[in-house]
């Protein structure tokens, strides 16, 4: 499955970068580029965190969006 | 007219899901194309046009209530990377959206809004029925084996 549209990324890469020691959603994003432009997969990748023992899930989803100031 | 707003919550939660179902529909169908499936991609076209009359609808319902429409949130949209992952991915989403009906049914009973109960029925049956042909070409897929199925939707 293509979790990351934006750079490309299944699954199977995410979690073969959780597999070689990523442990969040920014070690993932350094090591396979998913999640680290729009944003909109991290909870899946969270998820996918999840699944693998040891990584806690994190609570809330952070965006990698840069608002712009009020 | 001032609708409950949990059912108004309910109506956009069921928007979002009929938004990402358009463009899982939508890829699915293109990428059934390009596989030269094209019978496949004509029902998933279909499918993705019968998602916008929901998102038609819910859009109408929920500014009868006078609420606001969130046409910018989308869930995961899943794409399967071979035709078989791609149609068990659509039929998980189909199975989650009957699911999130017959809450939505229960929200309504619940506030109490017998109107928008009512509204929302005629799109759970829908649901269900497209639940229902997927169980049976997975049936079948299981039956005649992958090539004889994907030779079907050629």
């Amino acid at each position: 499955m293509l979790v990351c549209h934006c750079k490309v990324v299944t699954d199977r890469q995410i979690r073969a970068a959780i597999d070689a020691g990523a442990r969040d959603e920014f070690d993932v994003a350094a090591a396979c580029g998913a999640g680290s432009d729009c944003g909109g997969c991290i909870p899946t990748v969270q998820q996918l965190l999840g699944e693998c023992a040891g990584c806690p899930v994190a609570g809330v989803a952070r965006s990698t969006l840069t608002l712009p100031a009020a | 007219m001032q609708g409950n707003a949990q059912v108004i919550e309910f109506l956009n939660e069921a928007l979002t899901a009929e938004l990402t179902a358009i463009n899982q529909y939508f890829i699915a169908s293109k990428m059934a194309d390009n596989w030269g499936l094209k019978a496949l991609a004509k029902d998933y076209y279909d499918e993705s046009v019968a998602e916008m009359k929901h998102a038609d609808i819910l859009i109408e319902r929920i500014l009868l209530l006078d609420g606001t429409p969130n046409m910018q949130r989308l869930f995961n949209v899943q794409v399967g990377e071979d035709p078989i992952e791609q149609f068990r991915l659509n039929f998980e989403m189909e199975k989650a959206a009957v699911e999130r009906y017959r809450r939505g049914v229960q929200v309504c009973a619940d506030a109490p809004d017998p109107g928008t109960r009512a509204f929302l029925e005629p799109i759970l049956l829908e649901e269900e029925h497209h639940v229902d042909e997927a169980e049976s070409e997975l049936d079948l897929l299981a039956r005649i084996g992958e090539q004889h199925w994907l030779a079907r939707w050629a």
